[in-house]
């Protein structure tokens, strides 16, 4: 019980800091049948407490896979999204960051103004210390990385396995949740028409990634699913082209043969950009658990661990949402692979090192963070 | 002698939303530049300060990314999306108009698509 009131507590402060719902505004809560109805109930009931409208529908988890380019959300699902005023997307990974069911929410968000929210479904992540990790602290961190990002020309990421990585910096290309530190009034806001809050701790470039070159080592990649053996992507780019980078190969045992053959249906089918390198992305929060997703092996974006502070996610393949409509650079993927021990360099300054982001050993997050308890505590990642 | 035409539907697009109901405080919601890069016209862009619309020839002059997004596409589409006959988002995902539907931006694109449905009376929600 006390455990069941700890998760309603947490799902109230995450409710409050990422979805700014107002009296009588109609709240839809999509989730599926992998979520325990326990952690649906208390967005349910924390959505209720704000006078939202709750409606709830729960879909089959066999229906939101990677693993086709059709779109199958039932026209129920798509009347619902484009009606609510704020989605609540209750979910062990992130549903719609994939092709095949991202269309309905963009439809949602650009066509009829819904708020989309992310809301990890996952019990024991939000039974854990993340949901009540400051607001104002994680956007302090995601700023102090950003400020650094926006003035560098180069990142590099390495690591003990062998990963040796550089791309350019495109200053503009910069994504994520409501700490990425753009500075575009109402980027990725709670409570702004059309947009799409992601938990509030990742930031990274998306899409276009320069002159991009070297090699990556994963330590769990979303689909196929688990390692066997060690896997990597091997970077490269066109000369002469400036803006994009290509996942030239990716090498290592059945788990990538099996991505390879779905990147090459992909192109049979007319989709040569489906090797786009399209993502860099590190997680800000020290209080997220050290946690693979349950539902590896389904393709479903690994949300934890994308969120942690100091693992860094790469991404292949850009839907026509992410490629801003150019269909010559998407193509019906979007996945992930991730590093959980990467030394990240902006410009030669490190701002990860060994899984560590430095960021939460800077005097000026720590002053700030004394505003809501111990540094000491507060900065330290959780195992 | 420049090809007006879209320009000035779009223009008008624009004061109508002014004039219908909530569309000068939906006007004033962000500041941004448009700039329409537009295959078979003349460039042209336009922008939204304060809730005042000003319509312009010729390419703007670089502006950071804050406060400035480029439009690609051709004068059928721009003036099919303009005259409430298409949907934004089924230009983009057939490839037929360019601008962000996804980060930093996406928000920026739904308030431009809001404006045109407010002009045109269109409903932002189904309606029951």
């Amino acid at each position: 019980m006390a455990n069941t009131q700890y998760l309603f507590s947490n799902v109230r402060l995450f409710v409050d800091d990422h979805c700014k719902i107002s009296p009588n505004e109609e709240v839809l809560l999509l989730s599926d049948t992998s979520v325990d109805p326990v952690v649906i109930e208390a967005y349910a009931e924390a959505a209720r407490s704000l006078d939202g409208r709750v409606t709830t529908m729960v879909m089959p988890y066999e229906e939101i896979r990677l693993n086709t380019v059709e779109d199958r959300y039932p026209l129920s699902v798509k009347q619902a999204l484009y009606g609510a005023d704020v989605v609540l997307l209750v979910a062990l990974g992130i549903i719609a960051h994939y092709h095949p069911t991202v269309r309905p929410f963009i439809t949602a968000m650009i066509e009829y103004g819904t708020r989309v929210v992310f809301a990890p479904g996952d019990a024991m992540i939000m039974t854990s210390e993340f949901p009540r990790f400051p607001f104002e602290l994680v956007k302090a961190i995601g700023a102090w990385v950003f400020a650094r990002w926006a003035r560098s020309k180069t990142i590099r990421i390495t690591d003990r396995r062998g990963t040796d990585f550089r791309c350019g910096i495109v200053p503009r290309a910069m994504g994520g949740g409501p700490a990425a530190g753009v500075r575009v009034r109402g980027a990725n806001e709670p409570g702004v028409p059309g947009t799409f809050v992601t938990p509030a701790a990742a930031q990274g470039p998306l899409h276009t990634l320069p002159k991009a070159e070297g090699i990556a080592y994963f330590d769990e990649i979303e689909y196929p699913g688990f390692l066997s053996q060690p896997l990597r992507w091997e970077f490269g780019h066109q000369p002469g082209d400036e803006r994009l980078s290509w996942v030239e190969a990716i090498v290592g045992g059945v788990e990538a043969d099996r991505l390879n053959e779905l990147i090459g249906r992909l192109k049979h089918m007319g989709y040569p950009a489906a090797n786009l390198f399209s993502e860099i992305m590190w997680g800000l929060s020290p209080k997220m658990p050290f946690r693979t997703n349950p539902l590896y092996g389904l393709g479903f974006h690994g949300m934890a661990m994308t969120r942690r502070a100091g693992v860094v996610h790469f991404g292949i393949g850009s839907p026509p949402s992410r490629a801003a409509g150019n269909l010559a650079e998407a193509a019906p993927i979007h996945t992930h692979g991730h590093m959980f021990a990467p030394t990240v360099y902006f410009d030669g300054e490190s701002i990860i090192t060994d899984g560590h982001l430095v960021t939460l050993d800077d005097p000026e997050i720590r002053r700030l963070a004394e505003r809501f308890g111990d540094p000491n505590e507060l900065l330290t990642e959780v195992p | 002698m420049p090809d007006n035409t879209l320009s000035a539907l779009i223009e008008q697009v624009l004061a109508r939303a002014r004039v219908a109901p909530e569309g000068q405080a939906e006007l004033r919601r962000f500041d941004h530049v448009f700039q329409f890069m537009v295959t078979d016209r003349p460039a042209f862009h336009v922008a939204i300060r304060s809730g005042e619309v000003t319509v312009v020839q010729g390419e703007a002059q670089a502006l950071p990314f804050e406060e400035m997004e480029t439009v690609r596409t051709d004068a059928a589409t721009l003036r099919a999306l303009f005259e409430g006959r298409a949907r934004l988002v089924d230009l983009g995902w057939e490839g037929r108009l360019q601008m962000p539907l996804y980060g930093p931006k996406m928000h920026i694109t739904a308030w431009l698509n809001r404006l045109i449905k407010l002009a045109h009376g269109i409903a932002v929600k189904p309606q029951g």
